[in-house]
């Protein structure tokens, strides 16, 4: 969940019971408002009445166009003094003028004149009206409400995301970031100093990531290269003593074993200090490489090796595909891949190489999926086998990336897919 | 938060509001020494105590239809006789001159005392606003 999205959530879900109560008190309030205004406009109506009659003055008509309307009755003491001299009453109240039954608010009181005559008056005013205008007020309540709390949302996930902006910058620049490329300068303009001090921190993280790369590289390249020697003097040594000295069958058997292992160890550093300059850009030349005539070549080569191991072979390929690419670093491509699906093929297996469109893909038979996140980094080998150095899909990885070429493994129908994809 | 507070205190209180009926004797007594002084011993038609929020106020009805309201401590702060005039010793004397002297033929139907300044209609329908030095400061006819 994004950061704004959450906060948007957040936001609402305190907004809503807050603006909720406040909604319902509001009402509640002006319901109340509006009652005491009603009771009070009817109040004023009963005292213009009232002292009318006291004055002795004519009294209003009883239909004078208003919905409201009134009783005079004179009583006797003996009632006045036995009835509340105010009460307010919701009731059905019968309009003569109309002849209809209308919900009305009555007022009573009871009052005496100068000749200690009492009288109950009441006077009555339809709801109707004051329903309605409660309704409009619960519609207008619950709309503004709703507008508020879209608007205060609205309002704090523009500002919130407006503040942020250095944020997403600085997590964009981390996305592009890659070991081993060049860094761009990091250009997060901002007044806030929390943010300033992360995009310093971030540029300083990443100088260091670079520096140790860096220096992680030249130290295999180095080792790399210091082996070289070394090994080279142990082959000979080993040959030297195969040829000079006398030995009996038991030692010679070792000597060769030491032999084996010393060219697996010339190997790897090989492949090592390729991956090294490889990773250095060290083969600036190219040229252009046909790669069908590559793989005609390699393919011929394998089955020669693998010739016992009668390992069927399909070929799928146009007249030509030519690509731009260092000669040597498109042949150890080509071959690396090629040779990892015969090494990797039980006896009586099946192996395809084919070209479709920019796409070089080599099949070969296998039991269950590999690890496709792995395979390709280096010393990693999910079933160990004789003559590998561990090292053949890390230089094909190696070479893929530093000429922009797709590279996938997929596992389908029972055959591992290696598909190389050159850019079009 | 605090307006949703503030809201439920009005909501409240405003229940506690509303009119109650009392009798003459339950008037404040400066308010009952207004009436004897003024109007006699004219009787009481209704007498009522009307509880606002954070006020009280008494209004009053005269058998022959004089309408008085009283503040809480009894002071009166209006006097309307809508079918007769109000006693010429309640309005103060300053104002009074000045009415008699601009409209000599017409009587004082109400006065009403406010915070800053006096509303006084006439029988000829005028309203006189005058301040609190008396000055006649408008008109609203």
């Amino acid at each position: 969940m994004k950061l704004t999205s959450r906060v948007a959530l957040n936001l609402s879900l305190v907004m809503i019971p807050v603006l909720a109560l406040w909604a319902a008190l509001f009402y509640v309030a002006v319901v109340d408002e509006i009652n005491d205004e009603a009771d009070d406009a009817l109040e004023g109506y009963a005292e213009l009445i009232i002292i009318r009659h006291l004055a002795g003055r004519e009294l209003p008509p009883l239909n004078d166009g208003s919905n409201n309307s009134y009783q005079l009755r004179p009583v006797d003491s003996l009632y006045a003094a036995t009835h509340p001299h105010i009460s307010y009453q919701d009731v059905a109240w019968y309009i003569p003028e109309k002849g209809e039954t209308e919900p009305a608010r009555v007022f009573t009181t009871i009052f005496c004149n100068n000749r200690a005559e009492w009288f109950e008056l009441q006077v009555a005013t339809p709801t109707f009206e004051k329903d309605d205008l409660l309704m409009t007020v619960l519609g207008c309540i619950i709309f503004l409400c709703f507008v508020l709390l879209i608007v205060g949302v609205g309002l704090t996930m523009w500002v919130f995301r407006r503040a942020m902006r250095p944020l997403y910058r600085l997590l964009h620049w981390l996305d592009r970031y890659l070991p081993g490329h060049e860094v761009e300068p990091l250009s997060n303009e901002t007044d806030i100093a929390e943010f300033n001090r992360l995009n310093e921190v971030a540029e300083q993280m990443v100088n260091r990531a670079e520096e140790l790369y860096d220096r992680q590289k030249q130290f295999i390249g180095n080792a790399s290269h210091e082996l070289q020697t070394p090994l080279a003097v142990l082959g000979n040594r080993l040959e030297w003593m195969l040829d000079s000295l006398h030995l009996d069958e038991e030692q010679m058997a070792e000597v060769l074993r030491l032999l084996s292992t010393q060219r697996h160890l010339v190997r790897l550093n090989r492949n090592l200090l390729l991956l090294t300059k490889i990773d250095n850009q060290q083969f600036p030349e190219s040229v252009a490489v046909d790669l069908v005539g590559l793989v005609c070549a390699e393919q011929e080569i394998l089955s020669e090796m693998y010739e016992e191991r009668r390992i069927s072979c399909t070929l799928s390929l146009p007249e030509n595909f030519v690509v731009v690419m260092n000669e040597s670093l498109a042949s150890i491509l080509v071959t690396n891949l090629m040779r990892n699906a015969y090494l990797h093929s039980e006896e009586g297996g099946k192996v395809r190489f084919s070209i479709e469109g920019h796409s070089l893909i080599v099949e070969n038979e296998g039991d269950e999926a590999l690890d496709g996140e792995r395979i390709f980094e280096r010393f990693y080998q999910g079933s160990k086998r004789e003559g590998s150095t561990g090292l053949g899909l890390a230089l094909v990885r190696a070479i893929a990336e530093s000429y922009g070429i797709a590279l996938h493994y997929a596992f389908e129908g029972g055959q591992h897919r290696f598909c190389l994809t050159w850019p079009s | 938060m605090l307006m949703s507070v503030l809201m439920l205190a009005i909501a409240l209180t405003a229940r506690a509001d509303g009119d109650r009926l009392i009798d003459r004797e339950q008037l404040p007594a400066k308010a009952r020494e207004f009436l004897a002084t003024h109007f006699g011993d004219k009787a009481v038609s209704l007498a009522k105590v009307d509880r606002e929020i954070f006020d009280l106020r008494y209004e009053v009805v005269l058998v022959d239809g004089e309408k008085i309201e009283f503040t809480r401590s009894g002071e009166w702060d209006e006097v309307s006789c809508r079918y007769a005039s109000v006693p010429v010793e309640i309005i103060p004397k300053a104002i009074y001159s000045q009415i008699n002297q601009r409209y000599p033929d017409v009587v004082v139907r109400a006065i009403n005392r406010e915070f800053k300044h006096y509303e006084v209609k006439l029988s000829n329908g005028m309203e006189l606003i005058f301040d609190r030095n008396f000055r006649l400061t408008g008109y609203d006819d």
